[in-house]
C-alpha cells in the first residue's frame, strides 16, 4: 500500500513542481552532425542470401499472380456467348482460384518485405 | 550512399538524440565528449537490438534504458573509474563559460546538495518528462523506490530554492 502523500502531490508540492519544471528546463541539444556520426558507426546493412530469396519470392509471386489472372481472363473469353464484361473476368471474385492466387500474392509480398515494413511503420510511429 | 535501413534509423536518431545526449550529459556531470561517445554507442546498440523492441514502453524510454546501461558499464571499467575519481570532481555540471542567471546558479548549487541518484530521478522526471513508472523502467528500479526518491529530492530542494519560488 502506497502512502497517500505519494499519490497526489499537495498544493505546495504541485506549485513547487510547476515552478521547478519551468525553471529547470533546458533547450534541446543541437544535432551538430551527431546523426551522421552515429550512422557512420552503424554496422553495414545486411545484404545476403535473405534479400536474394526475397527478390526470388517477389518475382515468383508476381509471375504466379499474372498467370492466374491471365488464366481467368482466357477462360472467360473462351465461353461462347458470354461477353467479357458479363463474365466479370477482371474481378478476382469471378473465380475462387483467381482470388486465392491474388491473396497469396499479397501475403507473399507482405511476408517478403515484413522487416522493411516493420521498420517503416516504427519510424513513422515513433 | 546511405541504405534504407540507415536512413530510417537516422530519422530515429534525429528525433531522440537530444533526450539521450541530455541524459548522458547529466550522468557524466557535464562531460560532453564522454556523453556523446556513450550516446553514439547507445544508438548503435539500439540499432542492433531494434527487432527486440516490443513496444512495451515508449521508444525513448527504451533508449534511455540502454543509455543508462552504457553509463553503468562505462563506470565499471577500471580505467574509467580512475578518470572519474580525478576528473569528475573538477567538472562543472553546467558548461563553463555560459552566462547563467543567479537563479540557474542557485538551482545548480541546490542540485549539488542532492546525491547522484536523486539528481538523476529529478532529471528524468522534470527535464525528460518521464512518468514514475517510466523512470523505474529506465533505471531498472522498483516503482516504490522511484516514488520515494522523487519525494525525498523535492523535499530537499524546496527549502534550498524557497527564496526563488513565491508559492512556498
Amino acid at each position: 500500500m502506497e502512502p497517500a502523500d505519494l499519490k497526489s502531490p499537495s498544493p505546495d508540492e504541485a506549485s513547487f513542481e510547476a515552478w521547478y519544471r519551468a525553471h529547470a528546463a533546458r533547450p534541446p541539444v543541437p544535432n551538430q552532425g551527431f546523426t551522421v556520426r552515429v550512422l557512420a558507426a552503424l554496422p553495414p546493412p545486411r545484404k545476403h542470401a535473405s534479400s536474394q530469396r526475397g527478390r526470388f519470392c517477389l518475382a515468383g509471386a508476381l509471375l504466379g499472380g499474372a498467370i492466374a489472372w491471365a488464366g481467368g481472363l482466357l477462360e472467360a473469353l473462351g465461353r461462347p456467348g458470354i461477353e467479357l464484361e458479363q463474365a466479370g473476368a477482371w474481378s478476382p471474385a469471378a473465380s475462387p482460384g483467381l482470388g486465392l492466387a491474388l491473396g497469396l500474392v499479397v501475403v507473399s509480398l507482405l511476408y517478403v518485405h515484413r522487416d522493411l515494413l516493420r521498420r517503416r511503420i516504427r519510424v513513422s510511429f515513433f | 550512399m546511405v541504405s534504407d535501413d540507415h536512413a530510417a534509423f537516422g530519422e530515429l536518431v534525429n528525433r531522440h538524440q537530444s533526450s539521450v545526449r541530455h541524459f548522458l550529459r547529466h550522468l557524466t556531470s557535464g562531460d560532453h565528449a564522454l556523453a556523446d561517445d556513450l550516446a553514439q554507442e547507445t544508438f548503435v546498440q539500439a540499432y542492433r537490438g531494434l527487432t527486440r523492441f516490443r513496444g512495451a514502453s515508449a521508444f525513448v524510454t527504451w533508449l534511455l534504458g540502454i543509455a543508462h546501461n552504457q553509463w553503468r558499464n562505462h563506470r565499471r571499467r577500471p580505467a574509467a573509474s580512475a578518470v572519474e575519481a580525478t576528473d569528475l570532481d573538477r567538472l562543472d555540471p553546467v558548461p563553463a563559460g555560459s552566462h547563467l542567471s543567479d537563479l540557474k546558479q542557485d538551482l545548480s548549487a541546490a542540485l549539488q546538495q542532492l546525491d547522484a541518484e536523486e539528481r538523476t530521478v529529478l532529471h528524468l522526471h522534470y527535464q525528460e518528462g518521464l512518468s514514475q513508472s517510466e523512470i523505474a523502467t529506465v533505471l531498472d528500479w522498483p516503482l516504490g523506490t522511484v516514488k520515494t526518491t522523487l519525494t525525498r529530492s523535492r523535499e530537499k530542494l524546496r527549502p534550498l530554492l524557497a527564496s526563488w519560488n513565491p508559492q512556498t
